[in-house]
């Protein structure tokens, strides 16, 4: 086969393999959405009835519907392209043509939530940021829900301020003048708020707490030695850079692989690069995945199941680049030499820094955990914990009881059945692991032919959802009973 | 035929999945077996009616949108406290999920320590179908007159479990309508969604 050829089917099956992502990625927005403008009807309607505040959520639902039926719509060609191995180049762009009609509008949707009342985080968030940061009581930070533009904030000030300046209200600086600065308030965007796998990338955010309160990005850039002339804004944009890689770094220490996962998400459901990542608050995304998968590695923790994401995300990404202008482009690409050529001499310094933080470590041995744990949620159960003895060794013991046999010998087979509680980096990981491998077949069902069947896939997402929390939820407890003051 | 305790033991371990009864987590069997029954821990969500602004419990069409919004959730962290007050009535659920095989049924009571402190874990609904998957809704009230204090993980109930002379053909999952089926957390009332109550609704006498 000429290597053309070669390359034009390998990068056709890329494109099938993004096409998956995207597609997933814009059913879960539209049925997040639904679901948050659902339960914002059932107090609008209780609480005032004859009010006509409702006609804002029908608007949006409406708006959405709309969106819904766009696919629909198009189920046919959606439906031929889930089975269809070897989709031709037409079939991809019209597939993606439609994917992006819906998820452009809908993150766009997702923004306009800010208007409506503001749901408070679900507890869970606290019980995995307690136990991945090993606090016990009141954690230093919380969280805040808020749009996609303010999420992956970490301070309150932040927030508010880039909310205000959508809105185009006065500055909050200047209000707040005189004021002590608040603790660290995490962002997490509305979408988000029952979905634990979306929470990993909150273990970044509150590494930025962390450098905030130690200033070790700081520290590592004055300890460079810089040229003449450096300017102060290029200083503070260098310091941004090794914060990034270091909560990059903090999280994937903390969560493993499954702590990249929702920013690549997010960078793939953007239609264009710019105005995406890669200036002077954040380092590029690929150069960010490169270093942090280093770092992995050098943690002896393989990336098995998400190296498929991982792939396409830079495919998605070099797509991204080449539908750039000629002056776009070199300057994403001036970028991205800027940050490599700063930051993967400093990894091994940040790397450093992290593991002397002495937080607790995602190991191999945990990822063998979350791959058992996933087998749990397929069966749909909770993910919360395992048994150190098989069935097999339990029901032996439990065979070798006999009529008469001493109540120790009975509780000592009975206590085999005991159970550990699971780590909450392992419960998020085995949550990622089964909704990556599940996901697929879940789309099939939804498109089966010429119909679609949306909520399907809203109920599939609203199961693991629901599996998640209630996994971190018994964890917790667990611990909490297990410790000597439970 | 009610379970033993090391029948139940085989059961939550039984290689055939068919028959493979799931309680999870299990944190002290020691503590939580007794001869014919497992006790049953809280959990961490709670429903507190807010009564300020109803008058009656009406099983109209905006039922649903009103439990939802005039019960109040209160969802504890491991370590935080619940007061249950004298008369007070509060939905809860177990810590533990529950996944019955199609040939066992089971039945949920109070533990006679708590039961003497005037806690009550149900109104009157006790009884688990074969087939049944979820978490198991608590209909707490407290018959006493001095408030107890409640926490997650606490054992306020026990479970015993029934082998069927048969599997039966129509297990809570396959049921028409399995209105609480897979709950991960306590489960509203659903009367709503009754037929002989829907009806009512068309057609007001």
């Amino acid at each position: 086969m000429p290597d053309t050829h070669k390359h034009r089917r390998a990068s056709s099956d890329l494109e099938r393999r993004r096409l998956l992502y995207l597609l997933s990625e814009a059913l879960e927005k539209l049925s997040r959405l639904e679901r948050i403008l659902e339960r914002q009807r059932s107090f609008v309607e209780a609480e005032y009835r004859r009010s006509e505040y409702t006609n804002v959520i029908d608007t949006l639902v409406n708006a959405l519907a709309s969106f819904k039926g766009l696919l629909i719509q198009n189920s046919a060609r959606i439906g031929a392209f889930l089975r269809n191995e070897n989709p031709t180049e037409t079939q991809l762009k019209a597939v993606y043509g439609v994917i992006r009609k819906v998820v452009d509008p809908v993150l766009k949707i997702h923004e306009l939530l800010v208007l409506l009342p503001r749901e408070s985080a679900e507890p869970q968030v606290f019980f995995m940021l307690a136990d991945c940061f090993r606090k016990r009581g009141k954690l230093p930070a919380s969280v805040i829900l808020t749009n996609l533009l303010s999420s992956y904030e970490y301070r309150v000030e932040d927030i508010l301020q880039s909310e205000m300046s959508q809105q185009e209200l006065p500055d909050l600086k200047a209000a707040l003048r005189g004021f002590k600065p608040g603790g660290s308030v995490l962002g997490l965007a509305f979408a988000d708020r029952d979905n634990p796998l979306a929470w990993a990338i909150l273990a970044h955010e509150y590494g930025h707490s962390i450098d905030d309160t130690r200033k070790i990005a700081h520290g590592i850039v004055q300890r460079l030695r810089s040229p003449r002339g450096t300017t102060d804004n290029k200083r503070r944009m260098q310091v941004r850079w090794v914060a990034e890689v270091f909560c990059d770094f903090v999280a994937a220490r903390v969560l493993g692989p499954a702590s990249l996962i929702p920013i690549l998400f997010v960078e793939m459901a953007r239609s264009t690069l710019a105005g995406s990542s890669g200036g002077p608050t954040h380092p590029p995304t690929p150069v960010r995945l490169r270093l942090t998968r280093k770092y992995l590695a050098d943690l002896h923790l393989s990336t098995s199941g998400f190296e498929d994401l991982f792939e396409v995300y830079e495919f998605d990404y070099d797509q991204k680049l080449r539908a750039l202008s000629t002056a776009e482009k070199k300057n994403k690409e001036d970028v991205r030499t800027a940050a490599d050529g700063l930051l993967a001499p400093l990894a091994a310094k940040i790397a450093f820094e992290v593991n002397s933080l002495r937080l607790r470590r995602f190991g191999e041995d945990n990822a063998d955990r979350a791959r058992t744990l996933q087998e749990k949620l397929q069966a749909g159960l909770p993910a919360s914990c395992h048994r150190e003895s098989s069935n097999e060794e339990i029901l032996a013991k439990l065979a070798s009881l006999k009529d008469g046999s001493s109540t120790r010998a009975v509780y000592s087979a009975l206590e085999e059945l005991n159970e550990l509680p699971a780590m909450s980096s392992e419960i998020v990981t085995a949550g990622w692991l089964y909704k990556l491998s599940s996901f697929q077949d879940r789309l099939l069902r939804t498109f089966p032919g010429r119909t679609a069947k949306l909520g399907l896939y809203g109920e599939y997402l609203e199961r693991v959802d629901a599996l998640l929390l209630k996994s971190l939820e018994l964890a917790a407890v667990h611990k909490e009973i297990n410790s000597p003051t439970g | 035929m009610l379970l033993s305790e090391i029948e139940i033991a085989r059961r939550l371990v039984d290689l055939d999945e068919s028959n493979r009864l799931t309680v999870t987590p299990i944190l002290d069997a020691k503590e939580q077996f007794g001869p014919s029954s497992i006790d049953v821990r809280l959990g961490t969500d709670f429903r507190r009616l807010e009564n300020i602004n109803r008058s009656q419990v009406a099983l109209n069409e905006g039922f649903h949108n009103e439990e939802e919004a005039y019960t109040k959730r209160v969802l504890l962290s491991a370590d935080q406290r619940f007061y249950l007050h004298p008369g007070e009535f509060v939905l809860a659920s177990t810590l533990e999920y529950f996944k019955l095989p199609d040939n066992l049924a089971a039945r949920i009571e109070g533990r006679s320590s708590w039961g003497r402190l005037g806690l009550l874990v149900h109104a009157t609904a006790g009884f688990v179908d074969p087939g049944f998957a979820g978490a198991l809704t608590f209909e707490l009230s407290n018959a006493g007159r001095l408030p107890i204090e409640l926490r997650p993980g606490l054992r306020i109930g026990q479970i015993c479990f029934f082998s069927m002379s048969r599997r039966s053909l129509i297990p809570y999952g396959a049921k028409h309508r399995a209105k609480y089926w897979g709950a991960t957390g306590l489960q509203i009332s659903r009367a709503h969604t009754d037929p002989e109550v829907r009806g009512r609704q068309r057609k007001p006498q």
